[in-house]
Formats: C-alpha cells, sequence, structure tokens
C-alpha cells in the first residue's frame, strides 16, 4: 500500500499517480486536486454491508468546463486512470459518492453547476451535472416561472443530471426521469464531445424538444451506463397545473395490495390519475417518524402485534396510497368523482389534503407530488438507525397477483435474516418499481453479514422467478448484471470496448468492463 | 457565545438559496486541518440525549488546553432538516474546527453536505447505545492520520464496548500511552474529539479488527453520529 495515498488505481504505480495528479492539477489547478485525506474522507462513506475500503477512491478531481473534463479524460488514457463521474453523488443507498471499485479517482461534477437554459413557454430546462434540485427549484419561483419539478426523495440534495442517467423517477406525471429527459451532451472516452438527439445539428434549437434526431438513438446507452461523461441534460418541465389535488388512501390488510393494485392500473392506464403513485407499506410509511425500538426490541423481523399497535397508534394503512388530480378545477372535478368512486369500492379509506390536516407525513408526499424540497424520507434512517442502507428495487408487472406474490417473497426473505419489510411499489403506466429499504446496523458486524446474505437471497430468488432489478447498488453491480444473460452482458463489454478501449470511465458501473 | 441569532439573520440575506462553500487551496495535495491552530473549536449542540456527556467532557478538555472558551452553535430540528439552514451555519465558523454530534437520520444526511463545502473530516464515528447510562453500545470510528488510535482509548475506556476503527491513510504512530477517560462512551469520545481537534492527540496505530471487542446487544438503542471538522476558511 501507498503510504502517500488513500488508494491507488488497479495496475497504477504510485509513481505513475503521482504523474497523472500532476497532470490533473495543470489542468484543474492544485485546489481542484484533492489527495488529502481529510478531505477525501466525505468520499468513503457508503451505507452498504461492505467494507468501506472496498470502495475507496484514490483521490477526487473537480473540473469545472467541458474542455477540461477531455483534458482530464486524455490524461486518464495516458495513464490507464479511472475515473468515477458523480454530479452530486447523492446516490444514498445506491453507493452514494464512493467509487465501484477501489483506487478509482471520483470525477466530481459539482463545479459544472450551472442552469444554462429554462424556457417557460416550451417548459424545458437544460442542465449541468452539478445543478441540483433545490437550485433548479430556487430558479424558477426567483423569476416566478409557471413550471413544476419532479424530484426524487432526496429532492434538495440531489440533482436532476445524476438521476436521470441512473434512471431515477419521481412522484409527479413527469416521475420516469429519463423519459422525460430530452437531449445529452456526453464527452466520449477519445475526448469527443458528442449531443444527442437534434444537438448534434449546427444552431440546432430543437435539441431539447425532439428526442430521437437521426438514425439510431442513442441516449439510452448514457445510461446507468460508462460509456461516457454526461456532462448537459435537457429535460421537460411540467406545467404549473392551476389546481392540484392530493390524497391518501389507506387499506388495513396485507393482502390488500392485490385490490389495490387492480383499482389503480385502470386509472393509471387511462392517465385519469396521471402522476406517479406510492403504495406506501406501513414500516416504510412509520419510519419516515417513528423509530423500530419504540415498537420492536427483538432482533428478529418486528412482529405483527408491533406493526399492528403501530397502524393503531397513528392511523396508518398497512397499505397507504398517495396520488393526485392536476388540472383545471373543472377537470380534476369531474377525475375525483371517477377516482373517488373506484377506491371506495375497493374498501379504502379516503383522505384530502383538507382531511389530512398538518399531518407531515401526508406534507411530505403532497411536497414530492408536486416537486417540491421535502427531506422527510431521511427519517427513514432512524427507523433501524446505524446508517445501513440497500435499495433493492425489482420491477413488477402492474396486477395485483405479480405484486403480493413480490411482496411476500420479499417478507420472507427478509424474515429469514432478521430484517423489516419496509417497501413500497411507484407505480407506472403498466409497471411498477418496487422499492425495498433493506436498513441495517453497521455498528454490528452480525447485521452487516446478514443484510449482505438477505440482498444476495433477494436477488437470487427475484431473478428465479423472472424479475429484474432496475437499479443496484455498486456492491452488487455484477451480480446484477448476471441476472439479465449472457448476451445482454457481452454487448455492453462490446459497446465498452468500443468506446473506452482504455476502460477509463467508471469501470465496474453496471458490471460493465473492457 | 450563541450563534443562533447571527446564523438567522444571515440566513436572511442569504435567502434560500443552497450556499457552496468555496474549496480553498488548503484542500488540495495537503490536509486542511492546519488552519487557525490557535483559535477554540466550536461545538456543534444538536440537543441529543447524550449532549451532556459528550460537550461536558469536550469543554473540560478545551479549558485544561488553554485555549478558551469554545464557541457554541447550536441547530434545532428544523435547521438540522434544511441543507441551506446547516450549510449557512457551517459558512458561519469559517476556519475553525468544529467538533460536534448528532443523532439519528442527521447522521445520515450532515455527512452528505461535508463533500460538497469542501469540509475536511478529521475523524467521525457512528454509535449505538441503549438509552440508560452505562448501558452496552457499539461503535464505528472513521480515524485519518491526525487521529488514528482513537479507537484504542475508547475501546480501553469502555471495555464492555465493540469498537471498530477504519483508519484511513498510513499510520504515523508513536508511542504514546493512552490517555485516563471517564468509562462512559459519550464523555470518553467528547473528551477523545476534543483533543483531535486541538491537535493535542498523539496517533496510535490503529486498533486491529480483531480487537474490536464482543459485539453487544443494545435493546431500545439509539444512534448517533459524532464527529471533528475543519471547515475551509
Amino acid at each position: 500500500m501507498s503510504t502517500q495515498y488513500l488508494a491507488l488505481p488497479e495496475g497504477v504505480s504510485a509513481a505513475q499517480f503521482t504523474q497523472a495528479l500532476a497532470e490533473f492539477r495543470a489542468i484543474l489547478g492544485d485546489q481542484h486536486v484533492i489527495t488529502a485525506i481529510d478531505v477525501l474522507a466525505p468520499y468513503t462513506k457508503i451505507m452498504l454491508p461492505v467494507p468501506d475500503a472496498q470502495h475507496a477512491p484514490s483521490a477526487a478531481i473537480l473540473p469545472d468546463s467541458v474542455e477540461q473534463v477531455q483534458r482530464i479524460l486524455a490524461v486518464c488514457n495516458k495513464y490507464k486512470v479511472p475515473v468515477w463521474p458523480i454530479s452530486t453523488g447523492r446516490n444514498l443507498g445506491y453507493g452514494s459518492a464512493a467509487p465501484a471499485t477501489r483506487g478509482q479517482v471520483v470525477l466530481d461534477l459539482r463545479r459544472m453547476n450551472r442552469i444554462l437554459d429554462v424556457d417557460p413557454e416550451l417548459c424545458t430546462a437544460l442542465v449541468e451535472p452539478g445543478v441540483t434540485y433545490q437550485q433548479l427549484h430556487d430558479y424558477i419561483r426567483e423569476r416566478n416561472l409557471p413550471l413544476w419539478l419532479s424530484c426524487p426523495a432526496p429532492s434538495a440534495i440531489a440533482g436532476p443530471l445524476g438521476n436521470t442517467v441512473d434512471r431515477g423517477v419521481g412522484y409527479t406525471p413527469y416521475g420516469e426521469h429519463f423519459l422525460f429527459s430530452c437531449g445529452m451532451e456526453v464527452v466520449l472516452a477519445d475526448g469527443q464531445v458528442l449531443r444527442t438527439g437534434m444537438g448534434s445539428i449546427p444552431n440546432s434549437n430543437t435539441w431539447q424538444v425532439f428526442k430521437w434526431g437521426y438514425g439510431p438513438s442513442l441516449d439510452g446507452i448514457f445510461t446507468q451506463s460508462n460509456y461516457g461523461v454526461v456532462t448537459k441534460l435537457g429535460m421537460w418541465l411540467m406545467p404549473a397545473p392551476p389546481a392540484f389535488k392530493p390524497f391518501v388512501v389507506r387499506y388495513p390488510k396485507r393482502a390488500d395490495i392485490h385490490k389495490i393494485v387492480e383499482t389503480i392500473r385502470p386509472l393509471r392506464i387511462a392517465m385519469i390519475i396521471p402522476n406517479a403513485v406510492v403504495i406506501s407499506g406501513v414500516l416504510w410509511e412509520a419510519g419516515a417518524f417513528l423509530k423500530r425500538s419504540d415498537y420492536f426490541q427483538g432482533d428478529g423481523q418486528i412482529d405483527e402485534a408491533a406493526v399492528a399497535k403501530i397502524m393503531a397508534d397513528h392511523d396508518l394503512g398497512y397499505w397507504n396510497v398517495y396520488a393526485a388530480l392536476y388540472g383545471s378545477p373543472e377537470q380534476i372535478e369531474v377525475n375525483w368523482k371517477i377516482v373517488e368512486g373506484a377506491f371506495k369500492a375497493s374498501g379504502g379509506d379516503i383522505q384530502t389534503e383538507e382531511q389530512a390536516g398538518d399531518s407531515p407525513i401526508f406534507r411530505y408526499r403532497a411536497d414530492l407530488m408536486r416537486g417540491d424540497m421535502n427531506l422527510q424520507e431521511f427519517g427513514l434512517y432512524n427507523w433501524r438507525g446505524g446508517g445501513g442502507s440497500l435499495w433493492f428495487a425489482p420491477v413488477s408487472q402492474s396486477r395485483g397477483s405479480e405484486t403480493l406474490k413480490q411482496m411476500e417473497m420479499a417478507q420472507r426473505i427478509l424474515a429469514k435474516h432478521g430484517l423489516d419489510y419496509v417497501g413500497e411499489f411507484i407505480v407506472g403506466w403498466r409497471d411498477m418499481h418496487h422499492i425495498i429499504d433493506v436498513l441495517f446496523d453497521r455498528t454490528d458486524p452480525a447485521q452487516m453479514q446478514r443484510a449482505y446474505a438477505c440482498f444476495d437471497e433477494l436477488l437470487a430468488e427475484f431473478s428465479a422467478a423472472g424479475y429484474g432489478n432496475y437499479r443496484t447498488n455498486t456492491a452488487f453491480m455484477d451480480k446484477v448484471a448476471d441476472t439479465y444473460g449472457p448476451v445482454k452482458r457481452d454487448v455492453d463489454q462490446r459497446l465498452k470496448r468500443a468506446l473506452d478501449p482504455n476502460g477509463i470511465i467508471a469501470p465496474g458501473k453496471s458490471g460493465i468492463r473492457i | 457565545m450563541n450563534l443562533r441569532r447571527r446564523d438567522f439573520l444571515k440566513g436572511l440575506l442569504a435567502g434560500g438559496t443552497l450556499v457552496a462553500l468555496d474549496v480553498p487551496a488548503a484542500h488540495g495535495s495537503g490536509s486542511a486541518t492546519a488552519a487557525s491552530p490557535a483559535a477554540p473549536p466550536v461545538l456543534l449542540v444538536t440537543g441529543t440525549p447524550c449532549d451532556q456527556e459528550f460537550f461536558g467532557a469536550a469543554r473540560a478538555l478545551l479549558a485544561r488546553s488553554g485555549l478558551g472558551e469554545p464557541t457554541t452553535l447550536r441547530l434545532g430540528r428544523d435547521e438540522l432538516a434544511r441543507p441551506a439552514a446547516l450549510l449557512r451555519a457551517l459558512a458561519s465558523v469559517r476556519g475553525r474546527s468544529v467538533v460536534g454530534l448528532v443523532e439519528g437520520a442527521q447522521a445520515a444526511l450532515l455527512p452528505e453536505l461535508w463533500r460538497g463545502a469542501g469540509i475536511a473530516v478529521s475523524c467521525a464515528g457512528e454509535h449505538c447505545a441503549g438509552d440508560l447510562p452505562g448501558s452496552a453500545s457499539r461503535h464505528r470510528l472513521l480515524t485519518t492520520p491526525a487521529s488514528h488510535g482513537i479507537a484504542r482509548a475508547l475501546r480501553a475506556a469502555v471495555p464492555a464496548a465493540r469498537v471498530e476503527e477504519q483508519a484511513l491513510g498510513a499510520p504515523l504512530a508513536g508511542d504514546s500511552g493512552l490517555p485516563a477517560l471517564v468509562p462512559e462512551w459519550a464523555a470518553a469520545t467528547g473528551e477523545l474529539l476534543a483533543r483531535v481537534a486541538v491537535g493535542g492527540w498523539q496517533p496510535l496505530a490503529p486498533l486491529p479488527a480483531n480487537d474490536a471487542g464482543p459485539v453487544p446487544r443494545a435493546a431500545a438503542s439509539r444512534y448517533y453520529a459524532s464527529f471533528v471538522l475543519r471547515v475551509p476558511a
């Protein structure tokens, strides 16, 4: 081990790395090349059940421009030093800012934080990687623009570019973020700058309004991948609706998930409910503001009696459906009759915003459904405590029987490992993201082992049943890639070899290497 | 001195925009822990159940060090939930060391802001402890060369505790002895972190993994994060 650096890139000597750093400093200035261990320490933080050292970076470098990114990649090719690009690095539970493998240099793009354009008529934006949702939110509010954002739950501190290229989701009608992106700028490993879609046409003014351009559509290969460094992202923003009606529907029984999904699907496909509906399990709901130890002190999975007491004490359903209507008051009035009738017929207990009053839990969900900043979801880290979090994220059909099957599988496997089912479903048009936060205590080595083994088993059983994860954390990227089969891995690798023959961009991302 | 009022006024002036602290030149290859060595550290107090033990011990150490009365930065629940408010508070103590203790979810949120603000972390701890004084506890300490070995001292002070050390960087270990500490985790940690903050800790070899101790169960547990930061000037 080097005595000078926190870690070294694989296959790179300390002397070679020192030379590469000198060239980075010549490009960026000394202050934007971080090797001091105490300043680098925050880049090492992970929430995964593996040793931190496995993901320790060797340095962090902070460019301010596309031209600097191009020059950095030239140095990386020269010395075979890999970089791990991050935008804001708040991919909590998926790996945060730390690289997939030890020794990569974090390419921290947070200084590239310019909002390049917001068009209030076409409802589009063009942003750099370091722009946060809070920054874009403030920009829109300060100018009183009639636009709404769609943000993920870490809202304020996360950023639209990073979330979109990792195919994250939000909770408004624009909640499928990659679907509502339009145009990327990508610095390729050889330094060329590609603008996707209409962006390759000189003087084009349609880059942010027409996705497809000409020939193969390339945007998708730059998401969840390591084929380039995305330095600009176009996105569509939602016009602020004249009226907004958020509501919650609570159901008391675990098996109710079947009829909930059967009720929602036709409303969602027909876009009567236009937003990414959340079906939040009781422990997700409770975890945002309660501590597990206040109800259950055992070491295994929380028991049904404790869950029932939580529901009774806090007026929660076993399932809590959050959705909203958007549009003119007249549109909402018509659609509300349809929605209210459907949920009442299914036995749900409906509460509107007025009925929910000042409930912070309702407020948190309502904020997310209107794209406002709210960090209440961080409360989940109080549930078990100890700083461990792994998101298990299989995709399900929007079909009651499938949802129930997935939920029961997950609950059984989590129970075997003494962990709680803290889950929710985010309802797309025909699919659902089944999001399970595997929460554990990193101060307890036994829980670390159980959490790892549990995730492994979840992955194995779900993939054996035909369910794939839509996204995963840096500790399990190879294993998730394996579940998609050898042909997919081979094509991913061939693209990598063609676009990044030295493998300098984020090796290991989504299991892709040269 | 209590900074809450001043922070509030600064916050009003700054508006709601997320404030990023500029990264100074000291944050490149050299350590940032050398700034303002004579200024007493700031104590970041957030109202946890262990504040009395943790900050009491830290204050006692600082009083012995002769650096003068430490500044106290008090943050309430609302401020802890708002990144812009947290960053404004940290911006008000530029160039200073900060010794802090937070509980629960703040332990996940607050460290996310350090990276973006260019803050140096001399050491950081995660702690799980029961509600009652003297109850079982578990600790994970992240240390840098200036704080290597504090896990040894905590382990020695609280023999029933589980203590792991994740030591970043190559050890600069000396052979000085362990300090005598109060045999209670929060007080012992408060004193150790105050020592690190004033440069009064003599690094030791990091605690080996096989010396971490037994894993006590801690029923009705609370979770805390402690830290020593250096905010860039």
